[in-house]
């Protein structure tokens, strides 16, 4: 695989994920949902290079975390696999499928990963949204089986904790984390 | 719905036609590392991609995307500590020859935007201390130097009606 390593990462910048865009057919729609469902708040709303352009966020420190422009013919083929939010622990991403569940949500699919817990859900205009917890552990990915909330918060982590430590590629992730920079090269 | 948890932006999957260029030009122009590649539970491709150890990936690549689609994604936007960092990412994606190359100053941003072999925009920015009214978009000359850019960033913030110290505006979040 030396065709995919990069050829001089440390002359570039560490660079952080921040914000995505996405272009959508019904703003209004999707503006509604963003904020009337997952908390986000309008920072900043107008038109652009002749559509209509909306930013939203959680989060003080960023002006926006997703932006939606207008413009995507309706019924075209969406292009985003995923946007994942990171939660902190197994309570909090409890809390959001009850939440998701509650708000009439219809497809929730709940997802062990393995290095990750996960709830997936779509936006109006079936864009795939995921969030997650990080696990202490890796596995190869992709690697996915249903998590069951009607198991304890410590059943689901003991299932998942044994469950990849029955895979042959388990580390720890702190391992997985420090060996990093090797496989930059 | 304000009930649900704090969250930070993780990950970004998207869907592509033609998988190896892309991951060539994420791990070659761009230095992010394959950590995994595979195929899905449905039979699909994928490749992760991560800069940063403590994300397994910050970009999945999955195949199934038709040729003619045109792209969703409007923005992938990466922060990075300092403004001389845009600059390098500049010079790095004009060097390898990327097309439409688009330094732009957002007043809020200083950003240099540029696509990728599928034509999803791809942005690298450094916030500034000001914020203006969004949205907002003027070219950004790099013949100039890092501090006159910044210095001829400020000088136009301070000079617009909506003109706020970022502070200052964080501090009234959801009061605007």
């Amino acid at each position: 695989m030396d065709e995919e390593k990069p050829a001089d990462r440390n002359g570039l910048p560490d660079v952080t994920l921040r914000h995505v865009g996405m272009y959508v057919t019904d703003i209004n729609v999707i503006v509604e949902f963003y904020t009337g469902v997952l908390g986000f708040t309008v920072s900043d709303r107008g038109p652009f290079r002749g559509e209509e352009i909306a930013f939203l966020t959680r989060d003080p420190e960023e002006h926006h975390e997703i932006v939606v422009m207008s413009g995507r013919p309706a019924g075209s083929f969406g292009t985003i696999n995923q946007i994942s939010f990171r939660a902190d622990t197994l309570a909090d991403l409890r809390t959001t499928h009850k939440l998701l569940t509650s708000a009439g949500i219809e497809k929730i699919d709940p997802v062990d990963h393995g290095n990750a817990l996960s709830i997936y859900f779509w936006d109006p205009e079936d864009n795939r949204l995921e969030i997650y917890i990080p696990t202490p552990w890796y596995v190869t990915q992709p690697n996915r089986t249903p998590l069951d909330f009607s198991l304890t918060d410590d059943e689901i982590l003991a299932v998942s904790e044994e469950r990849c430590r029955a895979d042959p590629s388990f580390r720890p992730a702190a391992d997985w984390q420090a060996a990093f920079p090797e496989r930059v090269g | 719905m304000s009930d649900l948890p704090e969250m930070k932006f993780g990950h970004l999957g998207i869907n592509v036609t033609e998988m190896q260029p892309m991951v060539d030009f994420y791990t070659r122009v761009l230095g992010f590392t394959v950590t995994d590649r595979g195929r899905s539970s449905r039979g699909g491709e994928l490749a992760f991609l991560s800069r940063d150890p403590d994300e397994h990936h910050q970009i999945v690549l999955a195949d199934g995307k038709p040729a003619d689609a045109m792209s969703t994604v409007n923005q992938i936007s990466f922060r990075v500590a300092e403004f001389s960092q845009v600059r390098i990412m500049y010079d790095r994606v004009t060097e390898a020859g990327v097309k439409h190359v688009a330094p732009i100053d957002h007043g809020a941003a200083l950003s240099v935007y540029f696509p990728d072999p599928e034509g999803n925009r791809f942005e690298v920015y450094w916030a500034t201390p000001h914020y203006i009214e969004q949205p907002h978009a003027k070219p950004i000359d790099f013949s100039m130097s890092d501090d006159d850019i910044i210095g001829a960033c400020a000088e136009k913030c301070k000079a617009d009606p909506t003109y706020q110290p970022m502070d200052d505006w964080k501090s009234k979040f959801g009061l605007w």
